[in-house]
């Protein structure tokens, strides 16, 4: 997401919500998901986010990676702040532990393979959904979308393999 | 197997065959004798796990719900136009930008908003190296701006405090690059207190937190330097800031190394090659090799030590960073003292201290004359090392150096040609001239008899 020299505010807003619209609504499953932050304040939360990202883009490396590092500290920051008004609640505690840094990348990683399979085109995001997210095997795939079984193997192979390219690498509205 | 190498067909195989026939006894064969493929083959199986996982696809069923819905009303549009407009104010000043015209930019009320302030500081970061003068200058004028976007109590306390945050870290840069420390802490502490007011503060923090540790390091602060570069270093983990993880982790080893702990400083510098080589920044990549490089020469490792000083040798000629080419082979002087090849030591030495001079380093110049000077102390040739400290005294008057260091080497020469020059002495000279570097103002004292 970058300014441009020509074009008009139609265009840049256009461009700005385009990035917002990808990058949101994985922010705010993190902030609910793992930080249980409530749904309207998690809306504000990715807000804030997105506008201190604005401000600071021309000294952030990795738009992505940063803004999912800014919703964890954000969320964190919103429970502290929470507990000046109200008693912790009982999940925070293990949520607020910053040195246990694993399950915290491992679930912003499958949120991003999420987002990602999102990317596939649809026959591909079929077979990818049915084998691994429904445990069908590839011959169970193929009698179910009346192909071969050397089809759907084949399909099956190519299009994992595009997955994981996508998610190795940034995604849409990177600046 | 495609080359020497295992496809990705053959891992996805490996990792999980759809086929139950194919046969994969080649491909584990290859995957369990190549480090190359067998790390391919685990990203591979990551993968695969993650799939497998509920929450992607509980995740995805959510994803698609929402994408039907309705986006709140965006600020970033806004900010955008703001940052657009900004550049065009801006275009036709820096397209002539000197000191001049830096200095003249806050008395344009059209040019206070907290984006042009943010340009600014774009711009100064870009010259501070080559340019640090003109980065102090623009770096002011943003400051300078950033009080007026304050006074003029339209935007935002947050926008008000990140163009005074941001503005007066670019100075603290600046003014570290021409060795002006304590302002430059100075500066850091008004950054900080700003950011401070900031949404998620911890990212900026961080960044004047290593600032701060960089000047800590030059000035032998070195403990708080160490704490600083691990503290910010960890930061910008968290935030997907690889290069800049890497570049706090070589100020670390740099402290350690300081620090006289050489074995660590090693064992940091080597754990950056795999990050920085991945991050395809031959600069940062050659300053691990350089770091890397100085620690195994202390370590007595001096045959890994030449490989490594050769190739950021290599890489630092391809930049065009004459400076640090020039380094790479005065530390390879280094080398060959160390290893006992003394002639060659010197000659090489002789050869970079020639260039030092040519580039206008005059104190890197009298640093490898001294090295030299120790070389020749220490296998008794007086001679010659009288005439190399006759020799430094003219030249480095002539070329205008510091009075002090000029005090200091007449020192030396003086002691030569009474026969008493002797290894403390050259140490403590040199321990002077390097402490110049940041402080020019330092008086030369003898050391006790």
């Amino acid at each position: 997401m970058s300014t441009r020299e020509s074009g008009g505010t139609e265009e840049d807003t256009r461009l700005a919500d385009v990035a917002y619209r990808f990058h949101g609504p994985l922010l705010r499953k993190i902030a609910e998901h793992k930080f249980r932050v409530p749904p309207g304040d998690a809306e504000t939360l990715v807000n804030e986010v997105f506008v201190a990202y604005l401000r600071r883009r021309t000294i952030i490396g990795n738009l992505e990676k940063w803004l999912v590092g800014a919703v964890c500290h954000a969320s964190r920051d919103y429970w502290r702040k929470q507990r000046r008004v109200e008693p912790l609640p009982s999940f925070a505690e293990t949520l607020i532990d910053t040195r246990d840094a694993d399950p915290e990348s491992r679930i912003v990683r499958q949120l991003f393979v999420a987002a990602g399979i999102r990317q596939l085109p649809s026959k591909c995001r079929t077979v990818i959904t049915m084998y691994y997210g429904q445990g069908y095997s590839a011959a169970e795939i193929a009698e179910r979308l009346d192909i071969t079984a050397g089809y759907a193997t084949q399909l099956l192979s190519s299009c994992r393999k595009r997955a994981q390219v996508i998610f190795s690498r940034p995604m849409v509205g990177r600046s | 197997m495609t080359g020497e190498h295992c496809s990705d067909d053959d891992l996805f195989a490996c990792a999980d065959p759809l086929d139950p026939e194919v046969d994969l006894t080649a491909t584990k064969k290859h995957v369990a004798e190549c480090a190359e493929c067998r790390t391919r083959l685990d990203e591979i199986l990551e993968f695969n796990s993650i799939l497998r996982s509920p929450l992607v696809w509980d995740a995805l069923g959510n994803l698609d719900a929402v994408e039907g819905g309705t986006m709140p009303q965006l600020p970033a549009a806004d900010i955008e136009m703001e940052q657009r407009q900004a550049d065009e104010l801006l275009r036709p000043f820096l397209a002539r930008l000197d000191t001049k015209t830096a200095e003249s930019l806050p008395e344009n009320a059209a040019l206070h908003t907290p984006s042009v302030v943010q340009r600014l500081c774009d711009v100064a970061r870009t010259h501070r190296e080559k340019n640090p003068l003109l980065a102090l200058t623009v770096a002011e004028a943003a400051i300078a701006i950033a009080e007026h976007v304050a006074a003029k109590q339209q935007f935002s306390a947050e926008a008000v405090h990140e163009s005074r945050g941001r503005a007066w870290l670019e100075r603290a840069n600046a003014l570290r690059y021409v060795g002006r420390f304590p302002e430059a802490l100075a500066a850091l502490d008004t950054a900080e207190a700003s950011y401070s007011q900031t949404f998620i503060p911890e990212y900026p923090l961080a960044l004047a937190a290593y600032v701060r540790s960089v000047i800590f390091m030059k000035s032998e602060k070195l403990e708080e330097a160490l704490s600083l570069a691990r503290s910010c270093a960890a930061t910008f983990l968290e935030f997907g800031e690889d290069e800049r993880f890497v570049h706090a982790r070589i100020v670390e080893g740099g402290a350690l190394f300081l620090q006289n702990r050489h074995a660590e400083a090693r064992d940091v510098f080597q754990s950056l090659l795999a990050p920085a080589r991945k991050l395809q920044s031959p600069d940062t990549v050659a300053r691990v090799y350089a770091n890397l490089a100085s620690a195994l020469i202390e370590l007595g490792e001096l045959s890994e030590a030449s490989s490594y000083l050769a190739n950021a040798a290599s890489l630092f000629e391809d930049l065009g960073l004459d400076t640090e080419r020039l380094r790479m082979r005065w530390t390879m002087g280094h080398l060959l003292l160390r290893s006992g090849d003394t002639d060659a030591a010197l000659a090489r030495l002789r050869d970079t201290k020639r260039d030092a001079e040519r580039l206008h380093l005059t104190n890197d110049a009298a640093l490898i004359a001294l090295d030299m000077l120790e070389a020749l102390t220490a296998r008794g040739d007086w001679h010659e090392a009288m005439q190399l400290c006759e020799g430094l005294v003219q030249k480095f008057s002539a070329a205008g150096m510091n009075e002090s260091a000029l005090v200091a080497l007449s020192y030396l020469r003086d002691l030569a040609r009474s026969g008493a020059l002797v290894l403390p002495a050259i140490e403590h000279v040199r321990s002077h001239l390097e402490r110049l570097a940041t402080e020019p103002a330092r008086l030369f004292l003898q050391p006790p008899a």
